[in-house]
């Protein structure tokens, strides 16, 4: 089997763990995201693509501290691993070779 | 900043699920997502948003994290749903009888709480609906006290100028019948009603056309339903336009009005501003004209007591002090909108109202059908799975740890279940035509997504899946393996056919209770139908006269109407028989007080064209100037004075008039009720007869119609034609009890049906687990009656138990039924005999049919069975 192929949500999550680190939690990762993209991202849809991201070995997680901000409840920390790098490197040439086949007057249209 | 939470019950229910775990950090961020949210959007938004995302976080992957699902679950699955192929495919009759069982009685259960359901929702739909009352006016006189929704007209407004309290008020008539017209076209209307400028301040019709504030303010504004305007003005708009009511008002449309909601108190078909009526002046003060509802709406956290206490004080200066002289005392009531459709008010109100009763009736109907339904469901898969114990013990042997068994026999009966309810929704959906044609009421199919009921049904897969699952879950997989091998399943546990099974009793005594009852009420609707009233209904047709100008011209038409020769007689009233009589205070001779008599204003030819006989003195007579004072009375009114010769005694209302006949007690209402004492006139209020009866005998009835319809035509040209049959009116007075009849007909069937389903697999069952014994007993000589007997006995034990309960309880809720007719056949004993008989006979056919199969087995054929 190939490298894990990545959507959409998943490369946003990525690119926002890897911005956030050491600080990347749940919450975190979806406030970043929801700011920059300007988008409604429902919690439990990062939570859901977090998880899956974890189990295809492109971030690695560890438990932290609890806050009473949070009820009391732990925070989990994510970090990108290798994988997760080669992932975004990837996604990141892809897009910059097709952009760069683009003729300049398509550009234009606005 | 006060620091809010999270719903509790969400909160703890997140924690729950993700607690101690992977994911023990969602919970956590869902709180920190919840504060952020309510900084920047408010708490609501933050609650919902919680509550929504808690909701998402059921996913696959959480809950197999929760449950310690394994990989290997998806497995076993595959091989329970492969078992219980099997299983349903091999045992095809039993099964499908259980199922099919269990799926009647979820749909007919189905339909009736969606019929509940719908009666409960009733006026609902308005904002504020519970903070909306209606007056209600109670009148204690020396004769009794009564109490009346249909008021007069000055009690709301002046109720709001005195108490602040009430902020708003809004009168409405009672509906009453006539005919729209433009140009030359002319349409009957039903439901016509004036309603004050307030009405959208109060309600939540829905204006479609027009503005809200002032389409009712000034008179003469009518509002159109969108049908009525179609039919009006076809595609032309109407605002702006004229129509004339019963062509004598004209009336400007401002707007058009959406027909109310089926599930509405106030039914219309066009709405006229209230001040019409005071421009035509019509009685609106305290006490005159008894024709309006009215509606008020308080402010919120009224306390009602407080405000019902400030009620006397108000009357006494306005009504009450006035009525002592008649020594007749007011006092008001404010009634809960949402409670008015399931009330019951001896004095008028809203025809479209629901029967608390007929709620309880259905509700508990609904429930014990399901009930049985579930019960025989659980009862015949125990049953069956007796026969399971060798694949159990199998299973065991290979390595199934208990657990495995439980969700295997819990698999199977959520499956069955679940078919059973898919089936069920099919019933419903197939028969959804015939279902609203015979319960006369249409069952919105919204209610099938009805939050309510789906978490109802829900509950009852679950129960009823639970409850024949645990079994066989529990009890037979806990037996040790090498037990289970051996035990033949003939002798397996719980398999004793020989003892009463209380669910078998249970069916027949419902079926029993239900045959009996069905057939008493059929009895009394026969008995009504066919008793002698005092007047002869069959073959009368009845005219509406409308307008003061049809009655006017009542001679002529009579004149008219007498050429034809299939009129045998014809003569005019101002009510018909059937629905009951006005009731006005009158003084008859040797009394002080004003006695409550009803009254009937008729013509000259009307009690002979209704068969009605003068038994003493005689008939009005035309052209008789004293007649037009003069009164009849019926036998009633002579029994209650004591007369011994009433004839030329007085009767005061308004001045003196003599008794010139006495007629024969008639029932001028419906059975319900006892025929009191009455007048007849032949000065009817306001100069108006209402009705024309047409006695007529034809063979061609159509034909005879359209002659008098052509005959009306002549002399009523500006007036549309509307007639019906009084019999069918006198037939539409029973509406009620004859739904009520077929409902409990058709659930009497389902009953003995799904009774019947129950016994039969019971009975094949344990003829199945005695295949054996039959052979041996065959073997050494027992012939087939004493088999069947054998058999059967236990059953017509039950049966016996049954009626022990059934027949003591029917006749007491029939004697209770019966007594709302004030004319009531006696319950026969025989009806009782015949419904135990009934059940009994069913019970042995089902039974015989089986036992029949089995004896006629070569018992070497038997012998050699498992």
């Amino acid at each position: 089997m190939g490298r894990a192929s990545i959507g959409e949500l998943e490369e946003l999550l990525l690119l926002g763990i890897a911005s956030l680190v050491p600080e990347a939690y749940g919450f975190a990762i979806k406030s970043l995201i929801q700011e920059r993209a300007n988008r409604d991202i429902n919690l439990s849809a990062v939570h859901a693509a977090l998880y899956r991201l974890e189990k295809k070995g492109l971030i690695k997680s560890q438990f932290g501290e609890s806050t009473s901000k949070r009820g009391g409840k732990k925070k989990k920390y994510f970090e990108i691993t290798a994988a997760g790098v080669a992932a975004i490197r990837e996604s990141r040439e892809i897009r910059n070779e097709l952009w760069s086949g683009i003729v300049p007057s398509v550009l234009n249209y606005a | 900043m006060m620091k809010s939470l999270p719903p509790k019950w969400a909160a703890r229910f997140i924690d729950w699920l993700t607690e101690d775990g992977k994911y023990a950090d969602i919970a956590g961020d869902l709180h920190e997502d919840f504060i952020a949210n309510e900084e920047s959007k408010g708490i609501g938004y933050a609650r919902k948003k919680y509550v929504w995302t808690v909701l998402l976080c059921l996913r696959p992957f959480i809950l197999r994290e929760k449950f310690h699902v394994n990989n290997s679950q998806p497995l076993m699955i595959k091989n329970y749903w492969l078992v219980s192929r099997r299983f349903l495919v091999k045992n095809k009759l039993y099964a499908g009888i259980n199922i099919f069982g269990l799926a009647i009685g979820i749909a007919c259960s189905l339909v009736l709480m969606i019929y509940v359901s719908n009666e409960l929702s009733y006026d609902r739909f308005h904002q504020d609906s519970e903070n909306i009352y209606r007056i209600l006016v109670n009148s204690k006189s020396q004769e009794g006290e009564s109490t009346s929704a249909i008021i007069t007209a000055a009690i709301a407004p002046t109720l709001k100028d005195e108490l602040p309290e009430i902020v708003e008020y809004t009168r409405l008539s009672a509906p009453t019948d006539g005919f729209l017209s433009i140009d030359d076209k002319k349409l009957n209307v039903q439901d016509i009603l004036y309603a004050d400028s307030t009405l959208f301040d109060m309600f939540s019709f829905e204006l479609k056309k027009g503005d809200e504030s002032t389409c009712l303010a000034s008179p003469y504004s009518i509002l159109l339903t969108p049908t009525l305007a179609k039919s009006l003005f076809r595609e032309a708009d109407p605002i702006g336009k004229s129509v004339s009511l019963n062509g004598e008002q004209s009336l400007i449309v401002t707007g058009i009005i959406k027909e109310a909601p089926t599930n509405s108190q106030i039914q219309y078909s066009c709405l006229i501003s209230f001040s019409t009526l005071e421009k035509e002046k019509y009685f609106l003060d305290w006490n005159g004209g008894w024709n309006y509802f009215a509606y008020v709406k308080l402010a919120g956290q009224t306390d009602i007591k407080l405000l019902q206490s400030k009620f006397p004080a108000i009357l006494d200066i306005h009504i009450n002090n006035m009525m002592k002289q008649f020594q007749i005392v007011w006092s008001l009531e404010l009634q809960p909108l949402l409670d008015v459709h399931l009330s019951t008010l001896e004095g008028g109100d809203w025809a479209n109202k629901g029967s608390r009763l007929l709620i309880y009736v259905f509700a508990s109907i609904a429930i014990i059908t399901l009930l049985m339904a579930s019960i025989n469901f659980i009862n015949l898969t125990i049953t069956q799975s007796i026969s399971r114990l060798k694949e159990i013990g199998v299973r065991k042997a290979i390595g199934a740890n208990q657990k495995m068994l439980v969700m295997q026999f819990l698999f199977e009966s959520f499956l069955y279940t679940i078919i059973a309810m898919a089936l069920a929704f099919l019933i419903i959906i197939v028969f959804y035509n015939p279902i609203n044609e015979f319960l006369g009421y249409h069952l919105d199919q919204i209610y099938l997504s009805n939050l309510w009921l789906t978490l109802i049904i829900a509950v009852v897969i679950l129960l009823v899946s639970i409850g024949s699952g645990a079994y066989p879950a529990f009890y037979l997989s806990s037996m040790s393996s090498l037990k289970s091998l051996k035990s033949k399943s003939a002798h397996g546990p719980g398999s004793k056919p020989r003892r009463i099974d209380p669910l078998v009793v249970f069916q027949f005594f419902i079926s029993i209770m239900l045959i009996a009852s069905t057939w008493i009420i059929y009895n009394q609707l026969q008995f009504v139908q066919s008793r002698s009233l005092g007047y002869a209904k069959e073959n009368v047709l009845v005219v509406r006269l409308n307008s003061k100008q049809a009655s006017k011209n009542i001679r002529n038409l009579k004149n008219e109407i007498f050429k034809i020769p299939e009129v045998v007689l014809a003569g005019a009233s101002s009510d018909i028989p059937g629905s009951g009589f006005t009731a006005n205070g009158y003084i008859p001779e040797g009394q002080e007080l004003p006695l409550m008599l009803h009254v009937l204003d008729i013509d000259d030819s009307y009690l002979e064209t209704m068969d009605m006989d003068i038994i003493l003195g005689r008939n009005f007579a035309v052209g008789n100037i004293p007649d037009k004072t003069s009164f009849l009375v019926n036998e009633s009114l002579v029994k209650t004075m004591g007369w011994s010769d009433p004839i030329g005694k007085m009767i005061n209302r308004d001045g003196e008039h003599a008794i010139i006949g006495v007629v024969r007690d008639f029932n001028y209402a419906s059975l319900h009720e006892v025929i009191e004492p009455m007048v007849f006139t032949m000065a009817p209020w306001q100069d108006q007869y209402y009705y024309l009866s047409v006695r007529i005998q034809s063979d061609d009835l159509p034909a005879s119609i359209e002659k008098i319809e052509s005959a009306w035509q002549l002399i009523n040209a500006t007036e549309p034609f509307e007639f019906s049959f009084l019999d069918q009116e006198f037939d539409m007075l029973y509406h009620q009890e004859q739904q009520q009849a077929k409902l409990l007909l058709i659930f009497a069937v389902l009953a003995i049906l799904i009774g019947s389903m129950g016994l039969f697999g019971i009975v094949s069952f344990s003829l199945k687990q005695k295949t054996k014994e039959i052979g041996i007993r065959k073997v050494l000589g027992a012939s087939a009656l004493n088999l069947i007997l054998g058999i059967s006995k236990v059953y017509i034990l039950s049966i016996i138990v049954a009626s022990a309960l059934a027949v003591p309880l029917s006749s007491m809720i029939m004697r209770k039924w019966l007594s709302n007719f004030y004319y009531r056949i006696e319950i026969n004993p025989v009806v009782f005999i015949f419904s135990v008989l009934a059940a009994l006979v069913i019970a042995l056919v089902i039974i015989n049919i089986h036992t029949l199969l089995a004896i006629r087995k070569n018992p070497s054929e038997s012998l050699k069975y498992e």
